[in-house]
């Protein structure tokens, strides 16, 4: 898969689990080493879509990553 | 900003000897309308007696997701001063050594971007500063970079390193700490600024067992100086000390592991029963130091207790050399995180896992020897399990 593909599935991925469920690193990680990609491959897709703004982290007792959404910010855990 | 907030109980803790961050705030709060009305919403909430905070969801700087902790008040349109209130993690300098002209240059970047109240240092190792605003955040990112700081960690990922001053200003030490935490700090940027682990990961460095920065406490790894050949004795500066002290008390009676001997002439030690406990160490400075043969105590799962209990850290290897560029160290932490990351459920920290898990798996994986410094406590369970593999 090359880089550009994988970017678009991680993209994907985090988009299908939007507001159903949380997506960490770890999670994106094993599902695109599951369809071939490797730990470094993932990251570096996850690094350019967060560094273009794309993805964002967040934080509710620990680190996940979203599609920016103002919701977010909004109305965070109580 | 109204003035005439009244904080009758918060005053009450401006009574007594003691220093009161409730001084601290009202002299912020001249300057600052965030600082004025969290003194609002901590009266409020000693009043109500629940906390008036949320915190979590998206917030920080384009591409890191560390360094900025989301905090919001849920009582905005009563203390709008407070709607947000986040704070930004600074990465301090190894040691915490600043010159005067950086701690000025930082401060005013806070007061112009926020509440003006710092924490020097948090727990995490890191300058704290309590109380801004999310749209504050990437104009005091870009001021502080420009200047050479950076943020720390926040979230799932590698915390700010920290260290003791070391060898900078302690004869104590068996290792460079400042050296080592400021290249950990470099090596591993992209886990410190891009959470990747099913928890927080923190590395504290002490030159000796006294521990000055309690990483076996607080670290879940926690990186001890040590040396492994003999404590040099200096026998002329022991018949000092003992005019001074009763040595065969203060120090051959407290040693923990009774490996001293004292007939009023030479002190004797009996270095392979030593534990490097520091103490003799610390109550004669001048007659006994370290070994030549210097290194660290790695150590491993140390944390306090959030989802299942308080862990102190424990050995995983008893003696490692640490020069400069560490590699083998680096090696290391790599592996635990690696096997930490294929095994550990979300929040769960190294020290649980190992716990669930047993030590077997971590030393597999990391290929680390079995060692009997490894051993906790006597075992209770009379059985031994083979894996496969081992069994011919
Ligand atoms: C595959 C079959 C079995 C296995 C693997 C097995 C295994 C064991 C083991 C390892 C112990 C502990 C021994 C010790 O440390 O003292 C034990 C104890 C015991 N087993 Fe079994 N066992 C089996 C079948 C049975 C059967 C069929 C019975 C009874 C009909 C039985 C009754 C007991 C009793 C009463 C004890 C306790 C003895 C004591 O109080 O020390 N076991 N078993
Ligand atoms: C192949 C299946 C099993 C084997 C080989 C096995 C074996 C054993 C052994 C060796 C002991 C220790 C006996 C001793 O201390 O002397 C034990 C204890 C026990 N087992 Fe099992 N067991 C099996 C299945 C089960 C199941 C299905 C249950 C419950 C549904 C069960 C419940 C217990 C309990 C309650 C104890 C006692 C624990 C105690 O001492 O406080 N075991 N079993
Ligand atoms: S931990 Fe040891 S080496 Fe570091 S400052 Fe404290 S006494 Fe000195
Ligand atoms: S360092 Fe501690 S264990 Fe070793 S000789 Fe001194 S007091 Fe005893």
């Amino acid at each position: 898969m090359d880089a550009q593909e994988l970017t678009k599935k991680v993209y994907e991925l985090v988009e299908k689990n939007q507001g159903k469920k949380k997506m960490k690193a770890g999670d994106i990680t094993k599902a695109m080493e599951a369809e071939g990609a490797s730990r470094d491959e993932v990251k570096a897709a996850i690094r350019e879509l967060v560094d273009g703004g794309k993805l964002v982290y967040s934080y509710f007792g620990g680190s996940f990553i979203e599609i920016p959404h103002t919701e977010g910010s909004a109305n965070p855990q109580s | 900003m109204s003035k005439d907030v009244k904080t009758p109980m918060l005053d009450d803790l401006e009574k007594g000897a003691w220093p009161s961050f409730v001084k601290e705030i009202k002299t912020a709060a001249k300057k600052s309308n965030t600082a004025h009305d969290l003194l609002g919403i901590l009266e409020r909430s000693y009043r109500d007696k629940v906390t008036h905070w949320k915190h979590g969801g998206i917030v920080g700087v384009l591409g890191y997701g560390g360094g900025v902790i989301g905090r919001y008040c849920d009582l905005p349109e009563e203390f709008p001063g407070v709607a947000h209130f986040h704070t930004v993690r600074i990465n301090p300098p190894s040691g915490f050594y600043y010159t005067s002209k950086a701690m000025k240059e930082l401060c005013d970047i806070w007061d112009k971007y926020g509440s003006g109240l710092t924490n020097l240092h948090g727990s995490t190792g890191d300058m704290v500063w309590l109380g801004t605003q999310t749209d504050k955040l990437e104009p005091i990112f870009a001021e502080i970079t420009a200047k050479g700081w950076d943020l720390g960690g926040s979230g799932s990922c590698l915390r700010t390193p920290s260290s003791c001053v070391g060898k900078s200003r302690c004869e104590f030490s068996n290792i460079d700490t400042m050296d080592i935490c400021h290249t950990l700090t470099h090596k591993f940027q992209d886990e410190l600024h891009r959470p990747a682990f099913p928890y927080k990961f923190k590395i504290k460095v002490s030159g000796c067992a006294n521990d000055c920065t309690a990483a076996v406490a607080r670290a879940d790894m926690s990186i001890i100086g040590t040396w492994r050949d003999n404590i040099r004795i200096d026998q002329a500066e022991v018949k000092n000390y003992a005019s001074k002290m009763n040595i065969a008390e203060e120090i051959v009676g407290m040693c923990p592991t009774k490996c001293m001997s004292f007939d009023g002439g030479a002190l004797k030690i009996n270095d392979k029963d030593c534990n490097r406990c520091m103490h003799c160490i610390n109550q004669m400075p001048k007659a006994l130091r370290p070994g030549k043969e210097q290194g660290a105590t790695i150590m491993l799962g140390g944390k306090a207790p959030i989802v299942t209990g308080a862990l102190m850290s424990w050995v995983i290897v008893p003696f490692m050399k640490l020069e400069a560029p560490y590699d083998n160290l680096e090696d290391l932490i790599r592996k635990l995180w690696e096997w930490w990351d294929e095994h550990g459920k979300n929040r769960e920290r190294i020290g649980e896992l190992v716990d669930r898990m047993g030590m077997r798996s971590m030393l597999e994986s990391t290929g680390l020897p079995p060692v009997p410094q490894m051993v906790k406590q006597p075992r209770t369970n009379p059985y031994v399990f083979w894996a496969p593999g081992e069994v011919q």
